[in-house]
C-alpha cells in the first residue's frame, strides 16, 4: 500500500503508520494502558463494586436495580478511578490518532478523491444520499464518528489498532471471521455481500476466500468507504463498495448467496435493526446464509450488577447510544421473527463475541 | 418509530473536546489523574524517543550522551525550547481549565 499522503512514515504492513515517531510512542501508551484499565482493572472494579453493596447490606444479585447499583459503585474509589481510566484514555487515543493523520487534510481528500475513479473494485454513492440522523453519532467517541469526518476511514483504522490492543494490526480478526462465515449447503457462492463493512478489512479478505464471487461491501458512511475503497484497490483487491442503508439495500430479490456482518448491530436501534434484518431475509436467496458476529445480547437473561453497570458506562460515556437496546434484546429471537432459521456459527478467536448463522429456508 | 435525533450540523470532537466527564465527587480528582495519565504518556513518549534516539548514534558510533552534557544551546534554540515547554504544560495541565464547577 503507498504511504503517499496517508502518513510520509509508511505503513506497518497493512496499517497506516503514524505522521511522527511520537504518535506512534505516545499512542503505543494508550494501548498498553487501555490494556492495564480494561483487561487488568476491570475485574478489580467489578469485585470491589460487589463488596461495597454487600457491606451496605445489599446483596450484590441481578435483581438490584441499577440505579441501586450506581448509588453504590459510583462511591467506590477504584470504580471512580476506573471510569477515569477508560474515559481519558479513550479520548486521549482518538485526540493524537487524529492529530497525526490530520497532517495534510487536503492532501489526504484529493487523494480519496482520486482514487474513487480507480480500481481494482468500484465505490458507488449517490452525492444527495441522506445518512439518517441517528447514524451521526461519535460512536466509541471517534471525533466526526464514522460519517462526518473527511479522515474517518484511516482514524478508525489506526484507532481501531490500539482499541484491538495489538490483536489486529494485519487484520487477523477481521481474517478469522470471513474464514468461519458460513456458506449455503450446495456450497455456491457467486453473490456476497458485508454489511456495516467500514473500512473494508473484512471485505478484502472475502476476495480471498472466494477469488470468483462478487463481493460486496456496504456501509451508511461516505467517509470510511472511500477509505475502503482507496485501500481494497491500492491492495489489489477487486471488491465493490456502495453507501447504502442497510435496511433497503440496492439488491434484487434473492440476489446474495451469503451475507456476513461483524460488530455491526450493536450501533443502531433496535428498530432500525429489525428493518435490517427484513431486508438482509429479502435480499438472500433461499438457502442463503447470514453470518453474524456481534456484541453478546442478553434479553431477559439476569446478569450480575457490576456487568450491567459496565454496559451502562459504555453506553453513557463512550458513545454507544444503541448497544444497551441491543445488548437487552432477544437477538436470536429476533432473527426468528424475521424468518430465519438461527444456529451457532463457529466461535472466533475473541469469545466476547456471539456468532450466529441465520439461514433462509430452502 | 420513536428515533432519536442527533445534532443535524455535529462538530468534529464534540464527544473528546467538550466539557468531558467527571466521576469523583471532587472534580479537581478527575483533572489530576487526566493530567496523570496525560503526563505519563509524554513520558513515555520522550523515554521512547532517547531510546531509539540513542541506537540511532550508537550505530554510527556516536556517544549521545557525553555529547548532550556538553552541549550549550544558542539563544535561538532555547526560544524554541521554551515554545515547546509552554505547550507541553498546556497539554498536561487542560483538563484543570477544561472543568472548572
Amino acid at each position: 500500500m503507498t504511504a503517499t499522503a496517508l502518513s510520509p512514515r509508511g505503513a506497518i504492513g497493512l496499517l497506516p503508520r503514524p505522521s511522527k515517531l511520537a504518535d506512534e510512542s505516545y499512542t503505543d501508551f494508550v494501548e498498553s494502558f487501555r490494556d492495564m484499565a480494561l483487561v487488568k482493572m476491570f475485574p478489580i472494579m467489578c469485585g470491589a463494586g460487589h463488596q461495597a453493596m454487600t457491606k451496605a447490606g445489599v446483596e450484590p444479585t441481578p435483581e438490584v436495580s441499577l440505579e441501586v447499583v450506581q448509588a453504590h459503585f459510583n462511591k467506590v474509589p477504584v470504580v471512580q478511578t476506573w471510569q477515569r481510566f477508560m474515559r481519558s484514555a479513550q479520548e486521549m487515543m482518538w485526540r493524537r490518532t487524529r492529530a497525526s493523520f490530520a497532517f495534510d487534510e487536503s492532501g489526504h481528500e484529493a487523494l480519496l478523491k482520486e482514487w474513487e475513479l480507480k480500481g481494482p473494485g468500484t465505490l458507488s454513492f449517490d452525492p444527495a444520499f441522506h445518512v439518517p440522523d441517528w447514524a451521526r453519532r461519535e460512536i466509541h467517541l471517534q471525533p466526526g464518528g464514522y460519517t462526518d469526518d473527511v479522515l474517518s476511514g484511516i482514524v478508525y483504522h489506526y484507532g481501531t489498532k490500539i482499541f484491538y490492543q495489538g490483536w489486529n494490526d494485519q487484520d487477523a480478526l477481521h481474517a478469522e471471521v470471513v474464514d468461519l462465515t458460513a456458506v449455503p449447503d450446495d456450497g455456491k457462492v457467486d453473490n456476497l455481500v458485508e454489511i456495516g463493512c467500514g473500512v473494508g478489512q473484512a471485505t478484502v479478505q472475502f476476495r480471498r476466500r472466494f477469488p470468483e464471487a462478487k463481493i460486496t461491501g456496504l456501509d451508511v458512511a461516505l467517509p470510511v468507504l472511500r477509505y475502503a475503497h482507496m485501500r481494497s484497490a491500492q491492495l489489489g483487491s477487486d471488491v465493490d463498495y456502495v453507501q447504502a442503508l442497510a435496511e433497503v439495500m440496492p439488491f434484487a430479490d434473492a440476489s446474495q448467496d451469503v451475507v456476513m456482518s461483524y460488530i455491526f448491530f450493536h450501533e443502531m436501534p433496535v428498530e432500525v435493526m429489525k428493518g435490517v434484518l427484513r431486508d438482509v431475509h429479502r435480499v438472500l436467496r433461499p438457502g442463503g446464509k447470514f453470518s453474524i458476529f456481534e456484541f453478546p445480547s442478553h434479553g431477559a437473561t439476569p446478569l450480575p450488577p457490576a456487568m450491567r453497570f459496565m454496559i451502562d458506562y459504555d453506553s453513557r460515556d463512550n458513545c454507544e447510544p444503541y448497544s444497551v437496546g441491543f445488548v437487552y434484546s432477544d437477538f436470536r429471537q429476533i432473527l426468528a421473527d424475521a424468518g430465519f432459521e438461527v444456529a451457532d456459527g463457529g466461535k472466533p478467536m475473541n469469545d466476547f463475541l456471539q456468532s450466529i448463522v441465520a439461514t433462509k429456508a430452502a | 418509530m420513536d428515533m432519536p435525533t442527533a445534532p443535524t450540523t455535529p462538530q468534529i470532537g464534540d464527544e473528546i473536546n467538550g466539557p468531558g466527564k467527571a466521576y469523583f465527587d471532587q472534580v479537581v480528582t478527575d483533572n489530576i489523574i487526566d493530567a496523570l495519565v496525560e503526563l505519563s504518556a509524554e513520558v513515555w513518549t520522550t523515554r521512547d524517543r532517547l531510546v531509539i534516539l540513542e541506537s540511532v548514534l550508537a550505530e554510527r558510533g556516536i556517544d549521545a550522551a557525553a555529547l548532550v552534557e556538553a552541549h550549550v544551546p544558542s539563544d535561538a534554540i532555547k526560544a524554541e525550547r521554551k515554545a515547546m515547554r509552554e505547550a507541553f504544560i498546556a497539554q498536561v495541565f487542560a483538563s484543570f481549565s477544561r472543568r472548572t464547577a
